[in-house]
């Protein structure tokens, strides 16, 4: 066994263990939208991995001075100032895969697994595991991404990283070849491939569950609404909307009632607390 | 013991104020290896029409939103006249221009490309300088050589065109005729746009 | 000439809204279409939110971009103004709602903390920026915001059919592994699909 929040430790963790996209299912829509070529999904996989590393480490560094109540919109600007970097990077030095990526490159910011590694890790560890909780779950995410890139591209138009591998069938010339089942390279494809990721998962989910090592639990997409997601915590609606099976309108009703008093009584309990810190000065 | 707000706001406002600072000073940086790679782009789709191309010249008054209104006119409405330059051997003749076309019909977004017209007024193909197709299908449109989408346009004498599905006579990528159209049409308007300036000249 | 602008601004509501559909088409705000879509009901409020969020941040955004971050040259920086913006807007939004309109916040209120990280919003806003804002004299305002209304209805349609199915579905019988997402997804990608019959019909 490995000592906890080592660098190694937690490279391994990222890769393995708590793989973002196949163990916590975290980060989809950039997993699904670029992933139409193993190249995009390097790309991609290795600009968040530069992200989600340096701001880890910023992050972590700021962890005793940035307030409380307001971390998240700290985060949200060191997050995005480094995606910002990035793209500044990409565009000047390899504009082709900048053109290719386009608009998921600024999205990067909101990319769920970059707040959620800030919020559960980075703001309460020191910075070299931090580096590298960034690091190894960027790269598990770049090796996810690559490989469905690598499945949808091979499937869908019979290319490994460009290059023709199955030579395509001509109808005209009355070739025979492989016919490109191009739906995968299109977004149904993706969720196709998602669904049958999703699928498999869950079996090998049950199986290390019957074996006594249950994997980690999923944080991201839904199974119950958004009540895994790493933010749970600090997104008010969600919690109490799902996981209260606040379905009907009515204990909607309920639950919106329940924190509206809750926040009430939490403004409350700050304004007290605040007054009676004038009254010590 | 001071206003918590106003020390949340403070920290906040430091951390943006260093954020946007450090963003600045890395534009500064990278704002010349932005240029210069769109310039390389460019510069590589202009050798790829002229062969020969040994340095060109921008023509005189080009203005984006005129150039784009004349190929609007001549009915392509969805594409822009982004570029036009005189492309020049090494000897300085003139071997035609260059004018970059921007489509907005593609199927990923638009699609930008730099076409060759020769001193006769023929095109001398294309070369896409930004293009985001579905792989496998409309990204063929980059493919050159024989036999290729990007074949066809090679030498083709003015004039307007279009894929054969829609009766014409340029033979669409297969599985990709929105992209096939898309670059059709992005010619067509560059020749409407050469009609107004070879015209606008003789 | 009004006319023209008329009808441009119907092409880019069909086409945002139904052709080059926000979820099944470019995966932006998948994970409240997945989370969110086990009643209709709740699907139409998380709906209506976003349609109300994503109108409002592009038109927000869009002023922001023309009237301050191009005069001064800092268009660089638009990522992070983005999303503070909309951040700050939604946090707006919500007290304003709380305050003067109770009905309306009692039935979007719950959803609107969920959409500050939505990728769609910000989505909408970059997307804009190079569509409408950044095309030199002719920026703008008008065809930002009904990009971005056509994006959101396209987002509440989608959401609510897939809530729609997911009802009926409730009770079928569906193998293991493929029970609660998985077939949900699988779902995603039928629709997908369907939705495919209309690309090309118009594009921008």
């Amino acid at each position: 066994m490995i000592k906890e929040n080592t660098p190694l430790e937690r490279l391994q963790n990222g890769i393995i263990k708590e793989n973002p996209t196949f163990v916590l299912m975290l980060g989809m829509c950039p997993t699904l939208a670029v992933t139409t070529s193993a190249i995009n999904g390097i790309g991609m996989g290795l600009s968040t991995t530069l992200v989600l590393a340096l701001s880890n480490l910023i992050i972590s560094l700021l962890r005793n001075i940035i307030p409380d109540r307001v971390r998240m919109p700290a985060f949200i600007v060191i997050v995005a100032s480094f995606v910002t970097i990035v793209q500044f990077l990409l565009q000047g030095y390899v504009p082709s895969l900048y053109s290719s990526l386009g608009i998921y490159i600024p999205l990067i910011v909101v990319n769920c697994i970059i707040l959620g590694r800030a919020e559960s890790y980075a703001s309460k560890n020191p910075p070299i595991p931090s580096l590298f909780d960034g690091l190894g779950m960027g790269l598990g995410f770049t090796m996810s991404i690559t490989i469905i890139g690598l499945v949808r591209e091979f499937i869908g138009a019979g290319t490994l990283f460009g290059v023709q591998v199955l030579p395509l069938a001509d109808a005209a010339s009355g070739k025979a070849g492989y016919t490109p089942v191009s739906i995968f390279v299109m977004a149904p494809g993706a969720f196709f491939i998602l669904a049958i990721l999703v699928a498999v998962m869950k079996e090998v989910r049950l199986h290390m569950a019957k074996k006594g090592k249950p994997l980690p639990g999923v944080q991201g997409m839904m199974e119950d609404g958004c009540s895994a997601c790493p933010m749970a915590d600090h997104c008010m609606g969600k919690a109490q909307l799902e996981s209260a099976g606040a379905t009907d309108s009515a204990s909607v009703k309920k639950v919106v009632e329940d924190n509206q008093k809750a926040i009430k009584e939490a403004v409350k309990k700050d304004a007290s607390s605040a007054e009676s810190g004038k009254d010590g000065e | 013991m001071k206003n918590k707000l106003v020390q949340d706001a403070l920290v906040l406002t430091c951390i943006t104020v260093i954020a946007g600072t450090a963003l600045g000073a890395v534009y500064g940086i990278t704002k010349d290896p932005i240029a210069k790679a769109n310039e390389k782009t460019l510069v590589d789709s202009y050798k790829a029409v002229f062969e020969d191309m040994d340095s060109y010249d921008e023509v005189k008054g080009f203005d984006k939103d005129t150039a784009s209104k004349a190929a609007h006119d001549a009915g392509f409405t969805d594409d822009d006249i982004t570029g036009c330059v005189i492309a020049k051997d090494k000897d300085g003749n003139e071997l035609g221009y260059v004018i970059g076309v921007e489509s907005h019909k593609g199927y990923g977004g638009t699609i930008d490309l730099s076409m060759g017209v020769d001193t006769d007024g023929n095109c001398t193909g294309y070369s896409l300088t930004s293009i985001s197709e579905t792989p496998g299908l409309g990204m063929h449109a980059t493919d050159t050589g024989k036999g290729s989408f990007a074949e066809q346009f090679k030498g083709l004498a003015n004039g307007e065109y279009k894929v054969t599905k829609d009766g014409g006579e340029i033979q669409a990528i297969s599985g990709a005729t929105i992209t096939s159209r898309a670059m059709t049409n992005a010619i067509n308007a560059g020749f409407a746009y050469y009609n107004t300036i070879e015209g606008g000249s003789q | 000439m009004i006319m023209n602008t008329f009808l441009q601004v119907i092409l880019i509501f069909v086409s945002t809204s139904i052709v080059n559909n926000v979820v099944l088409s470019r995966f932006l705000g998948l994970c409240p279409f997945l989370g969110v879509s086990k009643k209709v009901e709740t699907a139409a409020g998380m709906g209506g939110a976003i349609i109300f969020v994503i109108t409002l941040s592009s038109f927000v955004t869009g002023l922001i971009y023309k009237f301050i971050l191009v005069p001064s040259g800092f268009q660089y920086l638009q990522t992070i103004v983005f999303i503070l913006v909309i951040a700050a807007l939604v946090q707006f939004i919500e007290m304003v709602l709380k305050k003067n309109m109770p009905a309306l916040y009692k039935s979007l209120g719950v959803y609107l903390p969920l959409i500050t990280t939505n990728c769609a919003v910000l989505g909408v806003a970059l997307d804009n920026v190079t569509k409408y804002y950044d095309v030199g004299a002719s920026a703008d305002l008008l065809k930002g915001v009904v990009y971005g209304f056509g994006t959101s209805v396209g987002f509440a349609i989608s959401i609510i059919i897939m809530a729609s199915i997911r009802e009926k579905m409730e009770d079928n019988d569906v193998p293991e592994a493929f029970k609660g997402t998985g077939i949900v997804v699988v779902t995603a990608g039928l629709m997908s699909i369907a939705f495919c019959g209309f690309s090309g019909v118009i594009s921008l």
